[in-house]
């Protein structure tokens, strides 16, 4: 697959004595077609990087490339192909949408026939059909996120930014918002390079999840790759039910396996928590102890508790 | 390079849009154009008036007494159309997503001040010449050539004036936090050099001097008046001596500014050269500031 | 009683301004009625018309031939040579006018008797009676009546030798009411003998004009051959009225006799010329003449200059031309010489108007003169404003409203004496200034010296369009040119209004063009 974004040791320090580092080290791929999100708390160096990667900041050291293009000395070639969705975005209130968004499209090389016609289909496609000719500054909050949208995709490209691109809307909204981005990707082949402080909020349509916190990229991988690793690292917890012995005993049994780090009993069976690759021991203990297992299963991870534990919180 | 120039066109063109459908921008200037209407026809009109001090015919003459008034408000067009440059777009994030296109910053600032000093240009342009071109209607009075060609060089001198507020309007706009600021700021930078600089130094002057005859001649040989944007302007558009406005006629010029028919030109020009160059490179100077603040602002808010 | 006395009074109030108006307005009177003519002659009648003592409005009165023989007669009335249809008495004056009646006789009238009527029609704003009045007159044709023509000699003998040239005077006299354009003929003459007939001025003639009433002197010189025996002849000089063929004839007695001494006057041996004649002063300044006197006499001659006639108090002076104020009274001409003289001619101040003669004169000791005749026209209304005069460059200026222009004025001294004090007077008028681009006065202006004056015209910018009149004039003390004036003609300049209209549009399509090239969005 071929990598449309891809970072080596990326960072990024402010201060007098670089002495803040809002971005460190960072090293990440993003293939094309793939929706990556880029999820970290407030502050984590999401908007940091993102600026860095379409060339608004300069990288204190590390490099970076974006569509194959320098992230230092190619900033225009890939703000010709990227459409960017910043937080926060502003727009012209005292023009109509279609008057925004022909400024927009006036500074790429587009025909002005095929402009006029992009801004009509771009405008109904994010679903503000209805107000092309209103003025910007009597848009909602949602209406706007959606112009921001359309504005992104001006100059048909190849990857998207988007930063925030939910936040301050209603919940219908959002998952309209995350519709559009996900039919997007399907339909145009996008890449989506998606920032959020929500894992929730990119877990449906990310292919993949960079988790970043305090300028480090703790995590990348699919949402089951992260869960993966929260619980390789922090033991998986089951629910085990079991026919023929008591529970207590079973709990005796199962506290001398080493991989088991916590048993508990309960009215609807035994919690325990171990290692990801215990199960097939518990269940021979279980066996050997002279049980029957009814009931073993995995306790499936909140993926915001996955997101708190990949960051320490 | 090309893709520049076109961003720069592009941003032009849209500073010029947004001023000129600008409400409040329009209101301004088509009160300064009926100023400039009024003063000039009244004067133009008053044959007599400045008769014996001056040469010049009706028009120009007009033109004399409305180069004061002009003087006056031109600086005031360059504080409207700049104050708010940068701080405005700052304001709505509308610059966080102008510059994720393919854009530099310095495209950005120099269409804004291309724009801003063709509407500007304009807009003397066309109140100075609706003015002029009525009152030749109305008057009858003759007009050649060269009376043409002097009303064309105060609008350029007038348009250089006005640029140096545009100029620091756009510094403003770029410093300070909100438009509201910037408009303050700039407001009591015009009252300064339009209507208290002179009488300040004159006042000064005049203190130390005892209040001796002769006080604006000082003020003038000081060369502390040099210090004020008006007092240059007033040298070319109304004659040698005057101390700004405010602070009235210091006697009789030598050559009353630009619309002093006795003299050519050239000779004008000579008289005042140095007046000139200070009047074309203060804007400049103050551009390229601006120009310069813009790119070294942190905007990664 | 009472009632009827009012009555009475009544009708004899308002019967008042109808009896008056009964009166004549006017009254045609005339001399003589009738004369006696010859086909092709103009008979000429005077009428005088008279105003009614009793009015005082102005009165008009209609002149008109009522009838004539035929329309081969021409018939007409004329004042002052004018001819005339309508009289006119102002209002308040009483006046007498008198019309002349011309009548002219076709040439093929046949004799007889002819009545021309002629009618006059008062009118006017108070006249209610409108009756015409009608005067006859009466023309006599007869062919054989005598003509009105009279010719004689004023010496119709004259001896001479053979080829000595002499000439003899000799008046037409015209009789006629009109001026009668008379032909002159030698009828006879002996053969080889040469008779010319000159006017006074040298030319040889052969008609001549003559006024009505009055005659004229021709010079007939008769020149008789070298070779000419003694004896007496005669020669026939015949005038006749242009139109016709009937002579009157005047015998000129020439006696040829070898013997007798050539009766010589000065005047074959002296000339004496002045190319000008006749000058036009004012009383104060003195008329110069050029006069050359030629002497051919083959000895010095001495001869006393005179002025042998003039007006009482006035003063003749004979000067050298050569520059010198010499008064000269006596002048040696050498033989064959020719000496020029300046005669100038003082008039006394108080002279009135009108032309004076003066007749100077060269006279030798023997009592023998040659003179010329001058003619001084005294004109008071021609002498003040020709002292000083002025010029203005131009006499009529086209400004544009606010607009000046320069007019040189030239000021000039045409006096003999210098002019103190000189200065220029221009009167304002409104909408229109001007200044005098020059300081103050002129102290003094040499005779014959002119200076020129800038003057500078402005017209306001709040001018309203029209010509105006402004009126100079230059004065030193007492002396005043006559007032010049120059026209003023403001106008609206269509250039600038049409530059005025350009502007506004170019400013317009200005803003247009930029408003729909950069002003969309």
């Amino acid at each position: 697959m071929e990598t449309m974004i891809e970072t080596d040791g990326l960072t990024k320090s402010f201060g007098k004595e670089n002495e803040i580092v809002a971005v460190d080290s960072l090293t990440l791929q993003v293939g094309a077609g793939e929706i990556f999100g880029f999820v970290g708390p407030n502050g984590a160096g999401k908007t940091t990087t993102m600026k860095m990667l379409i060339g608004l900041l300069e990288p204190s050291s590390g490099s970076g490339r974006v569509a194959g293009f320098d992230i230092v000395r190619e900033v225009i070639r890939i703000r010709e192909v990227t459409g960017v969705l910043p937080e926060p975005a502003g727009y012209y209130d005292n023009l109509t949408a279609r008057q925004n968004l022909r400024f927009y499209g006036k500074l790429y090389d587009i025909e002005e026939k095929d402009r006029e016609e992009r801004v009509v289909e771009l405008l109904k496609l994010v679903g503000l059909g209805h107000a092309i000719d209103q003025k910007i500054g009597g848009f909602s909050t949602g209406m706007l996120k959606r112009f921001g949208l359309a504005q992104a995709l001006i100059n048909e490209p190849s990857i998207l930014f988007l930063d925030e691109p939910t936040s301050g809307i209603d919940p219908l909204g959002a998952q309209e918002m995350r519709d559009l981005v996900s039919n997007l990707s399907r339909d145009r082949g996008v890449t989506v390079f998606l920032s959020s402080h929500s894992m929730t909020e990119v877990e449906e349509i990310c292919d993949r999840i960079g988790v970043i916190s305090k300028g480090r990229l703790i995590a990348v991988g699919t949402v089951e790759e992260l869960r993966d690793m929260v619980r390789e690292k922090e033991g998986v917890s089951y629910l085990l039910e079991v026919s023929g012995l008591a529970a207590k005993e079973v709990a005796l049994a199962l506290e001398r396996i080493g991989r088991v780090h916590s048993v508990e009993v309960s009215d609807g069976g035994i919690r325990l928590l171990a290692d990801k690759g215990a199960r097939m021991e518990i269940a021979e203990v279980v066996k050997r102890s002279g049980g029957a297992v009814t009931r073993f299963e995995g306790e499936r991870m909140d993926l915001q508790r996955v997101f708190l534990r990949l960051i320490g919180a | 390079m090309e893709n520049n120039i076109k961003n720069v066109i592009i941003i032009t063109q849209k500073e010029f849009a947004d001023h000129i459908w600008s409400p409040r921008f329009l209101g301004f200037a088509i009160t300064f154009t009926l100023i400039v209407f009024v003063f000039g026809y009244q004067r133009g009109a008053e044959v007599d008036y400045l008769e014996h001090l001056l040469g010049t015919d009706g028009m120009l003459r007009g033109f004399l007494g409305i180069a004061k008034i002009v003087g006056t408000f031109a600086p005031l067009i360059g504080i409207v159309l700049g104050f708010d440059t940068i701080v405005r777009e700052v304001k709505s994030s509308s610059l966080n997503v102008l510059l994720t296109h393919p854009m530099f910053r310095d495209n950005i600032i120099t269409g804004k001040i291309i724009g801003s000093a063709i509407c500007l240009f304009l807009i003397l342009l066309i109140s100075i010449t609706i003015s002029t071109g009525t009152m030749l209607t109305i008057s009858g009075v003759s007009a050649d050539g060269e009376d043409i060609l002097r009303i064309g060089i105060f609008i350029i001198i007038t348009f250089f004036y006005a640029l140096i507020f545009l100029g620091i309007g756009v510094i403003t706009s770029i410093l300070v936090k909100n438009s509201s600021n910037s408009l303050v700021y700039n407001i009591a930078i015009w009252l300064f050099f339009t209507i208290l600089f002179s009488q300040i130094i004159l006042s000064c002057v005049y203190t130390l001097t005892g209040g001796m005859e002769g006080s604006i001649e000082v003020a003038v040989g000081s060369g502390v008046l040099n210090l004020s944007p008006g007092h240059h302007y007033a040298q070319v558009a109304m004659g040698a001596n005057n101390v700004g406005w405010g602070g009235g006629l210091g006697g009789d010029p030598r050559i009353a500014g630009i619309f002093d028919t006795h003299f050519t030109i050239t000779q004008w020009l000579t008289e005042f050269w140095m007046n000139l160059v200070v009047l074309i490179v203060t804007p400049i100077i103050l551009l390229i500031a601006a120009f310069i603040a813009f790119l070294r602002k942190d905007i990664t808010r | 009683m009472i009632k009827e006395t009012l009555a009475v009074l009544m009708i004899i109030l308002l019967s008042a301004p109808l009896t008056s108006a009964d009166f004549a307005h006017i009254a045609v009177t005339t001399d003589i009625v009738g004369k006696v003519v010859r086909p092709g002659d103009t008979a000429e009648f005077t009428i005088y018309l008279e105003k009614g003592y009793n009015t005082t409005d102005d009165v008009s009165v209609t002149l008109f031939i009522d009838k004539k023989p035929d329309d081969d007669w021409m018939a007409g009335f004329y004042e002052d040579n004018d001819q005339v249809s309508r009289i006119t008495f102002p209002a308040g004056e009483s006046g007498k006018k008198q019309v002349t009646l011309r009548v002219r006789i076709p040439e093929n009238a046949s004799d007889g008797t002819y009545i021309i009527k002629t009618g006059f029609q008062p009118y006017g704003e108070s006249v209610t009676n409108y009756e015409y009045i009608y005067r006859d007159f009466v023309v006599n044709v007869d062919r054989n009546a005598a003509l009105n023509l009279d010719m004689y000699a004023d010496i119709p003998g004259r001896a001479t030798h053979p080829g000595t040239p002499v000439t003899v005077g000799l008046r037409i006299e015209n009789d006629y009411d009109s001026r009668t354009v008379v032909k002159l003929d030698v009828i006879s003459k002996p053969s080889e003998w040469g008779v010319d007939l000159l006017s006074d001025d040298g030319f040889r003639i052969t008609k001549i004009c003559v006024p009505a009433n009055d005659e004229k002197e021709i010079d007939v010189v008769v020149c008789p051959p070298i070779n000419v025996s003694k004896g007496d002849y005669t020669i026939t000089i015949g005038a006749a009225p242009e139109t016709g063929d009937q002579y009157i004839t005047e015998d000129l007695s020439i006696s040829i006799n070898p013997d007798i001494e050539s009766p010589q006057g000065l005047s074959t041996y002296m000339e004496i010329h002045a190319p000008i004649t006749g000058l036009e002063i004012r009383p104060e300044t003195p008329a110069e003449f050029i006069v050359t006197l030629r002497s051919r006499y083959d000895q010095r001659i001495s001869l006393n200059l005179k002025a042998l006639e003039m007006p009482e108090n006035w003063n003749v002076e004979f000067l050298s031309v050569e520059g010198e104020d010499v008064r000269i009274t006596t002048l040696e001409m050498p033989p064959g010489g020719e000496q020029q003289l300046e005669v100038r001619v003082r008039p006394t101040t108080n002279a009135s108007d009108g032309i004076y003669p003066v007749i100077v004169g060269a006279l030798l000791d023997d009592g023998r003169s040659i003179s010329q005749k001058l003619e001084v026209t005294i004109n008071e209304g021609i002498e003040n404003s020709q002292i000083l005069s002025i010029y203005p460059s131009y006499s009529e200026v086209t400004l544009n409203p606010g607009s000046s222009t320069e007019v040189r004025v030239n000021l000039r001294n045409n006096w003999d004496e210098p002019l103190s004090n000189v200065q220029l007077e221009v009167q304002d008028v409104s909408g229109i200034r001007t200044e005098i681009r020059s300081f103050g006065t002129i102290e003094e202006l040499e005779p014959g010296e002119s200076r020129t004056i800038p003057v500078e015209i402005t017209a306001r910018a709040d001018a309203g369009s029209g010509v105006k009149e402004i009126f100079m004039r230059a004065r030193s003390s007492d002396i005043q040119s006559e007032e010049k004036s120059i026209r003023v003609d403001v106008k609206k300049s269509s250039g600038s209004g049409f530059i005025g209209i350009g502007l506004v549009v170019l400013a317009i399509l200005v803003l247009a063009v930029m408003i729909r090239k950069f002003g969309r969005r």
